[in-house]
């Protein structure tokens, strides 16, 4: 587990391996800054998978409780980046099953995030970013469930193929040709919406 | 130049291997001779790696009565194509086709946007209070005691030596207690207390001390005696 990459916020520099010793000591700062760090990962996650804000923030909430009573059985040197998006998909699914119908289908809406950029971004860039992300939820949509899965984890959320074919329990072949059909979906869909009349 | 050193650089001219000079000189030979101009002109326009309006519709057709279209198995290699994991003759042949085909070059362009775009939805913004209530949920509450513990004396015991200190601790006590009575140092405390204790067959260090206190006190009090019975100071006599 010796990742720094992390999420939003400025504590990111913080060596992610001391982060976790210092959690498992009790350090409370420590752990919120570990929350803080992997709020937006795991939110964003959930909310692929629940199609819903409430109730993807519910299960962003229920996998940091489970995660704060596992700390201290993380297995060193697993990545935990993978670790963290399994535990947030398991705690989808479950929560999916027990709700047992799915919500409807709902677009994710689209809100700036706390992104730190280089610069201060001009109108015209806030417009264009927030167009260009509104595109591509709209465009995640059209696809099936399955490609949608395999573009978070591989092209979203950056997994390796690997640990994508743990996660998934699938042969890596079919992992990697899964990723490719699903890509190719998706640009075929962002075409389709830019083609259209009054698409956005 | 004449026709002969024209035609004998022509292929070279072509390939673009000819040197700048005699490029100039070609051209300007072709401009002034009419065959020259009207070869160059034809060699020119048939050339494959220019390819016009009408080889490509040839091009298309060919295609379509042998093979129906190539854009099938291009689709499947773009995805490795821009992610730079597509090499040698396959890249290549690829970039033939995506020379030719508009929609490909199109699908291409959007795979290389997607690549550029999609990890920027990695993270969703969440509102402040989440991190208070995962919070809310997950640290305990500590009772005074606990609290104590963990300012005073928990950062004191779990530092990497304490281990080694116990042991070293518990190891004297073990040997104070079980081990006086057996190693060589045991009899030193029984010599300890019979030094104090008075022996009454044998005169101790205790009795010669008493014995010498109390002549040290008598002769303090004799000198004593001797100081008043002496006459009064002598300091006023002349």
């Amino acid at each position: 587990m010796g990742e720094t990459a992390g999420g939003s916020g400025g504590d990111s520099v913080l060596n992610l391996e001391t982060l976790l010793d210092k959690c498992r000591q009790g350090d409370d700062l420590a752990w919120e800054a570990l929350v803080r760090r992997y709020q937006g990962r795991v939110f964003s996650v959930s909310l692929h998978y629940m199609r819903d804000r409430e109730e993807a923030r519910d299960t962003a909430q229920e996998v940091f409780i489970k995660l704060y009573r596992r700390l201290n059985t993380l297995r060193s040197g697993e990545a935990f980046l993978p670790f963290l998006i399994r535990m947030t998909r398991n705690c989808a699914i479950d929560r999916i099953r027990r709700l047992k119908s799915r919500t409807p289908e709902q677009s994710i809406p689209v809100e700036e995030g706390p992104e730190i950029v280089a610069h201060q971004p001009t109108p015209e860039e806030n417009t264009l970013r927030r167009w260009r992300k509104g595109l591509l939820y709209r465009a995640l949509d059209e696809l099936s469930e399955q490609s949608r899965e395999v573009i978070l984890l591989k092209d979203i959320q950056e997994l390796k193929l690997s640990e994508i074919a743990d996660l998934l329990a699938l042969p890596l072949g079919t992992v990697k040709s899964r990723s490719h059909r699903a890509r190719i979906e998706l640009a075929e869909a962002i075409q389709q919406i830019e083609l259209s009349p009054g698409a956005m | 130049m004449n026709c002969l050193d024209f035609e004998s650089r022509l292929e070279a001219l072509l390939d673009g291997t000819v040197g700048a000079e005699a490029r100039q000189d070609c051209l300007v030979h072709a401009e002034k001779c009419f065959v020259c101009g009207e070869l160059l002109a034809a060699v020119v326009g048939s050339n494959p790696s220019t390819p016009d309006e009408s080889t490509a519709h040839l091009t298309r057709t060919v295609l379509e009565r042998t093979i129906g279209s190539a854009c099938s198995q291009a689709k499947e290699q773009l995805p490795a194509y821009v992610d730079q994991e597509l090499t040698g003759t396959d890249r290549e042949l690829l970039d033939v086709h995506l020379e030719g085909c508009v929609d490909c070059q199109k699908l291409a362009s959007t795979l290389v946007a997607l690549r550029r775009d999609l990890p920027s939805l990695a993270e969703a913004p969440v509102d402040e209070q989440f991190v208070s209530q995962v919070l809310a949920a997950t640290l305990p509450r500590h009772t005074p005691l606990q609290l104590w513990w963990r300012s005073h004396w928990s950062g004191w015991v779990q530092r990497p030596r304490f281990a080694m200190e116990a042991a070293y601790v518990g190891l004297l006590v073990v040997i104070l207690v079980l081990g006086a009575f057996s190693t060589p140092v045991a009899a030193l405390t029984e010599k300890g207390i019979g030094l104090v204790q008075p022996d009454p067959q044998s005169p101790s260090v205790w009795t010669h001390t008493q014995e010498g206190l109390g002549t040290f006190w008598e002769r303090v009090a004799s000198l004593f005696e001797k100081a008043e019975s002496e006459p009064e100071s002598t300091e006023d006599k002349p």
